[in-house]
């Protein structure tokens, strides 16, 4: 599938990727099934909770989703509505999110967690250009033509080769993942950035930089 | 106390050494545990990118077979089942390429020819669905791509046998050529032709330049007084981005705002600030007819006229509404500018007017041939159409084409359906998704 096109309508066609969760749905104490366990699964990956993936959230979940919400610079109420859900990855039910909305769903919070592993620290604008390089190389046609295709490319990233990919990705991240989808590119079309602190590829360090953003060189 | 030391300690070290020859066993049963699933993993990387290495070569002779079928067809409905078969081995040949643990650098040239194989294969098959034929120009590039597959299936095929495909196992810099992949050694890769077409990868859409600027190009101290006379004091310039639209920087001293102008005619590109709340879901009648004006008043101020929401999404504290240009009665759908309003305070906050930039020019828009009510008879009969419009649609990157809009349902789910103007034909189909987080397009 190649999820983004090049049409005006890509632009029309982009708004379907961020389709969100559903609005009104919420998970809280007391609450069980299988949301519950999604959400338990999660925290216990991320380290946030140690207890059973049983389905019910009792003060263990509660306090691990107050943890997770603490770290994540959301407010700490222990209730998993659609900001926190969208910050595990989770599309809770009781809305009308479409079939196809996990999908699209996927897609804002994959790249969102790349943001974050590769952009944490840096400027908005930084994090954003981030998104934008990945957008980029997916419409390009030297790079695969999906997000998960670029993301994955063997040794494209660090996020992904030290598993920082994995982790739950910061609000702001998640929002510069929409406004690249959006279209905002903040590199004018690069398809590469390294940290010239750290970087010792001879071929990325030959090509010409277009500009700077924190600790970042986009060419 | 000396005798019970005599005896104790001695049952006692002997117990603890026994324990720890009971844990050191079972640590040095574990490692060997783990060595085995080790080497279980590292044999399932190497078969797995093993299998990618043949699976490619595979659909890149499947594509050199389609090529030299498609050179003796005769029919269109022949050429056309060869084109689309060409179309799916390229993606075939891309996605087992990706999975291949090789020099980044020279998987892009790959990547490049085989995208664009299968872009151009597209092109060319939908240029027989409509009637069109095959010219010298297409000719040439298939002899070429063919030859390619030819060269290029060689290739990989000595590199498989004299086990020189990378396997996962190396170590080496993802984007520099690897020593010892065979990469220097042997045949060298083969030249790709140059695909010359009206595609999402063609080199010609890469080398798009904007249409929409108007101007000469400006001095950053006026780039700087336009932000001030724009968008008010607090703007500092930052500095300026090359590509295919060069723009002037700045930012606020929070961080939170950021706004670029083009150096050529300092148009507003893209202006991004802070939402002041937290605001989600659809708003209500009132409230969306409140954010439509205070976006449309930007617009008339920065120049954008004739601009007509289309659809909206609300996220972050902002609604982001989508407009476009409308002439003649006509929707532009490539002059296409979103401007984001805050949703508490009902200030405009954002900007991108980048699609328009590069689309916006005088057009000549055709006169329809075909009527509403004959365009509707075009469309499904499954579909009842609930509105007809006329709007100008991107067909390729480089093409337009008139269309009636047709919005209707079928199934429970809402649909627009493109039909060409002049033509009759159904151009686009498109899915209506309404959620928590307004209307988008599938």
């Amino acid at each position: 599938m190649r999820s983004v096109k090049r049409t005006a309508f890509a632009l029309l066609l982009a708004a379907a990727l961020l389709l969100p969760l559903a609005a009104g749905a919420s998970v809280g104490y007391g609450s069980r099934g299988e949301e519950v366990k999604s959400i338990q699964q999660r925290l216990k990956n991320w380290g946030y909770y140690s207890g059973a993936v049983d389905g019910v959230f009792g003060s263990g979940t509660l306090a691990a989703v107050k943890s997770f919400q603490r770290k994540n610079g959301l407010a700490a109420d222990g209730i998993v509505g659609p900001r926190t859900a969208a910050a595990m990855g989770l599309t809770l039910s009781g809305g009308s999110a479409p079939a196809s909305a996990g999908t699209t769903t996927n897609e804002v919070y994959l790249l969102a967690r790349l943001i974050s592993g590769e952009g944490r620290g840096e400027p908005y604008k930084g994090q954003v250009a981030i998104g934008a390089v990945v957008l980029n190389r997916v419409r390009s046609a030297q790079f695969p033509n999906t997000i998960a295709g670029v993301i994955y490319q063997r040794g494209a990233f660090d996020a992904v080769s030290d598993g920082q990919v994995n982790l739950a990705p910061t609000e702001s991240s998640v929002r510069a993942a929409r406004d690249a989808l959006n279209g905002w590119d903040p590199t004018g079309g690069c398809l590469f950035y390294y940290n010239p602190a750290t970087a010792t590829s001879r071929w990325m360090l030959s090509r010409p930089v277009k500009l700077r953003i924190g600790n970042h060189s986009f060419c | 106390m000396k005798r019970f030391l005599l005896y104790t300690v001695p049952v006692l070290a002997s117990f603890a050494a026994l324990v720890g020859a009971v844990w050191g066993r079972g640590q040095a049963a574990r490692a060997d545990e783990l060595a085995l699933v080790a080497d279980e993993y590292v044999g399932l990387c190497v078969d797995s990118c093993a299998r990618c290495a043949e699976e490619l070569s595979g659909s890149v002779d499947e594509m050199r077979v389609s090529l030299s079928k498609l050179r003796v067809t005769a029919s269109d409905s022949g050429r056309i089942l060869a084109l689309e078969d060409i179309v799916r081995e390229s993606a075939e040949a891309q996605a087992f390429l990706s999975r291949i643990p090789g020099s980044q650098v020279k998987a892009m040239e790959l990547t490049a020819f085989l995208t664009r194989a299968g872009d151009y294969a597209r092109t060319l098959s939908k240029k027989l669905l409509s009637g069109g034929g095959l010219d010298e120009e297409d000719i040439r590039a298939l002899d070429g791509m063919l030859s390619s597959c030819e060269s290029l299936n060689g290739l990989l095929c000595e590199r498989i046998a004299s086990g020189s495909m990378p396997c996962g196992t190396e170590e080496f810099d993802y984007y520099d050529l690897p020593e010892g992949s065979g990469a220097e050694d042997g045949p060298s890769e083969p030249e790709y032709p140059t695909l010359i077409y009206d595609g999402p990868f063609s080199e010609a859409t890469e080398r798009l330049e904007p249409r929409g600027l108007t101007g000469g190009e400006a001095f950053p101290e006026e780039a700087a007084a336009e932000a001030r006379r724009l968008f008010g004091e607090g703007f500092s310039y930052e500095g300026r981005t090359e590509g295919k639209l060069p723009t002037y920087d700045f930012s606020d001293e929070e961080g939170r705002a950021y706004l670029s102008l083009s150096v050529r005619g300092l148009h507003a590109v893209r202006w991004m600030s802070g939402s002041s709340g937290e605001k989600e879901g659809v708003p209500g009648e009132a409230e969306y007819g409140r954010l439509v004006s205070a976006a449309e008043e930007l617009l008339e101020r920065l120049g954008y006229d004739a601009m007509r929401p289309t659809c909206a999404q609300y996220y972050g504290g902002g609604a982001l509404i989508s407009f476009v240009r409308e002439e003649e009665g006509v929707l532009i759908y490539n002059d296409l500018v979103k401007v984001t309003v805050d949703r508490e305070t009902f200030e405009p906050i954002g900007l991108d007017a980048r699609n328009y930039l590069f689309s916006h020019t005088e057009r000549e828009i055709p006169e329809p041939v075909l009527t509403p009510s004959e365009a509707e008879r075009r469309a499904s009969p499954e579909l009842s159409a609930e509105s007809v419009g006329l709007a100008l649609i991107p067909l390729t990157p480089q093409t337009e084409a008139l269309c009636y809009e047709l919005h209707g349902s079928f199934g429970g789910s809402d649909y627009v359906v493109f039909v060409n103007a002049l033509t009759g034909e159904e151009e686009q189909i498109l899915i209506v998704v309404s959620d928590g987080n307004g209307v988008s397009t599938l």
